[in-house]
């Protein structure tokens, strides 16, 4: 998050300054790949991240809103844009298996059983791999708390649910991590 | 354990729920939380980690591209950036067929030794020159740079044109060398290295004037003085003299903010502002 700062860097990117507008890619790309990575599995998220991003820059200059209003935008960008929700049920066991298996090459040093490889090191791409193990709608609500850093309010308005269901949702799915974690006996 | 477990088999609510918004929006655990929440939390702060993702620096590439296309006209930053190459390529070009058509005027000195101190002398004279005007007029739009385009074109074609006829120490080549000359003097840059700048000398002794600045000094910028009346058939509509003493009134600035900058290192603006 920008902070204090933001009003004056999304003004001077609305105005054609260009470090300021990579102020704002660099502050919410990393997350916004990775809410990708989580909800769509697909091997191009960078990909589905640029097209975002094109989308993003067209209507920068009519934006308004504070920095939460923001980060949901483009994250409610990301999400029309590359994510269909019968598409993305189907790619999610294959996209998993796949990620596994490569995980599972002997030419690799990472272990191939994700709680392992948290237990060992407890890396970004192991993290999102436990969180692929929720549900849909839990692993979506907890990336967009977690890592896009929106609001219950926020998350309830993207995903079109009401707060009280996204807190649930959440809570859920984190008991739910805690139970993988438990399960394969990891004590962290 | 056994109670945060419990809770997610009986589902209803949990005492915890507070330590899970709490983690949820990045607040730090309580120590006395379930130790499966402490697990729980290492995990979430591993997915907020930022990893660096060479595929994502290729992302801001393609970022920054659509910005530019979207906010190309109104982006002073970015047309800082793009002018320099576009004058160095067009002074270059000019600068090239002014020191031709000089050392053919000159007499005896191959083109082709010419040739050879082109980049130098060039690259001197586009920095220098570049690196003023952009700070000199930092709100010029790129209608401007299109318009400095046709008249450097223009004189491009009216300086290779004379170069027939081979024209003196006091044709448009002679003009051509003195704005070069001067920048690269500013600079302290080793000019008497190169040999169409000791042409420019020898030329000075030749015409009696004391040194190349009292030389220079005398020289009239081409197309001022009428003796290029002959090339008006090859200029573009929009080449008249409003034009032209628009970019000698340019020249002039930007020759004064070189010498007046309060910057440091503003005579090698040119080429620090290039990525």
């Amino acid at each position: 998050m920008i902070g204090e700062e933001f009003a004056s860097v999304l003004a001077r990117a609305q105005r054609g300054d260009e470090a300021a507008f990579a102020s704002l890619w660099l502050d919410v790309n990393p997350a916004l790949v990775k809410y990708l990575r989580v909800v769509t599995h697909e091997v191009d998220d960078e990909d589905v991240a640029a097209e975002t991003w094109v989308t993003v820059v067209r209507g920068l200059a009519r934006f308004r809103g504070d920095e939460m209003a923001w980060r949901a935008w483009v994250f409610t960008t990301a999400r029309r844009r590359g994510i269909d929700e019968g598409r993305r049920r189907t790619r999610r066991r294959t996209a998993l298996a796949s990620h596994v298996a490569e995980l599972a090459d002997p030419g690799r040093l990472v272990p191939p059983d994700p709680a392992q490889v948290v237990l060992e090191s407890m890396d970004t791409q192991a993290a999102l791999m436990l969180v692929t193990q929720l549900s849909p709608l839990q692993a979506e609500v907890i990336a967009l708390r977690v890592i896009a850093g929106l609001d219950v309010e926020a998350v309830a308005r993207l995903v079109g649910r009401s707060p009280g269901a996204v807190r649930v949702t959440a809570h859920r799915g984190l008991r739910r991590l805690a139970q993988i974690l438990a399960r394969q006996g990891v004590t962290l | 354990m056994a109670n945060f477990l419990r809770s997610l088999s009986v589902g209803r609510p949990y005492q915890g729920d507070d330590h899970l918004e709490a983690m949820l929006s990045g607040q730090p655990l309580p120590e006395n939380a379930d130790a499966e929440l402490h697990g729980v939390n290492e995990l979430l702060t591993a997915l907020r980690a930022a990893p660096v993702d060479p595929v994502e620096r290729s992302g801001q590439a393609r970022a920054l591209d659509a910005y530019r296309q979207t906010f190309a006209t109104s982006d002073p930053a970015h047309q800082r950036r793009r002018r320099p190459a576009m004058l160095s390529t067009l002074l270059g070009a000019k600068l090239g067929a002014a020191l031709a058509a000089g050392v053919v005027g000159f007499g005896g000195v191959a083109v082709a030794a010419a040739a050879g101190v082109l980049p130098d002398a060039a690259q001197d004279f586009a920095h220098h020159t570049v690196g003023v005007v952009p700070a000199a007029h930092p709100d010029k739009s790129a209608k401007d740079v299109k318009t400095t385009e046709t008249t450097e074109t223009t004189e491009t074609a009216e300086t290779t044109k004379a170069t027939p006829v081979g024209p003196d120490a006091t044709g448009p080549a002679a003009f051509g060398l003195c704005t070069a000359w001067s920048h690269a003097k500013d600079s302290g840059n080793a000019a008497e290295k190169s040999i169409a700048f000791r042409n420019l000398a020898t030329a000075a002794t030749a015409a009696g004037a004391n040194d190349v600045t009292a030389y220079c000094a005398t020289v009239v910028k081409p197309g001022e003085n009428g003796t290029n009346t002959a090339n008006t058939a090859t200029k573009p509509d929009k080449a008249d003299k409003a034009d032209k003493a628009d970019k000698a009134d340019k020249a002039d600035k930007a020759d004064k903010a070189d010498k007046a900058s309060p910057l440091p290192g503003a005579g090698t603006a040119g080429t620090s502002h290039r990525p």
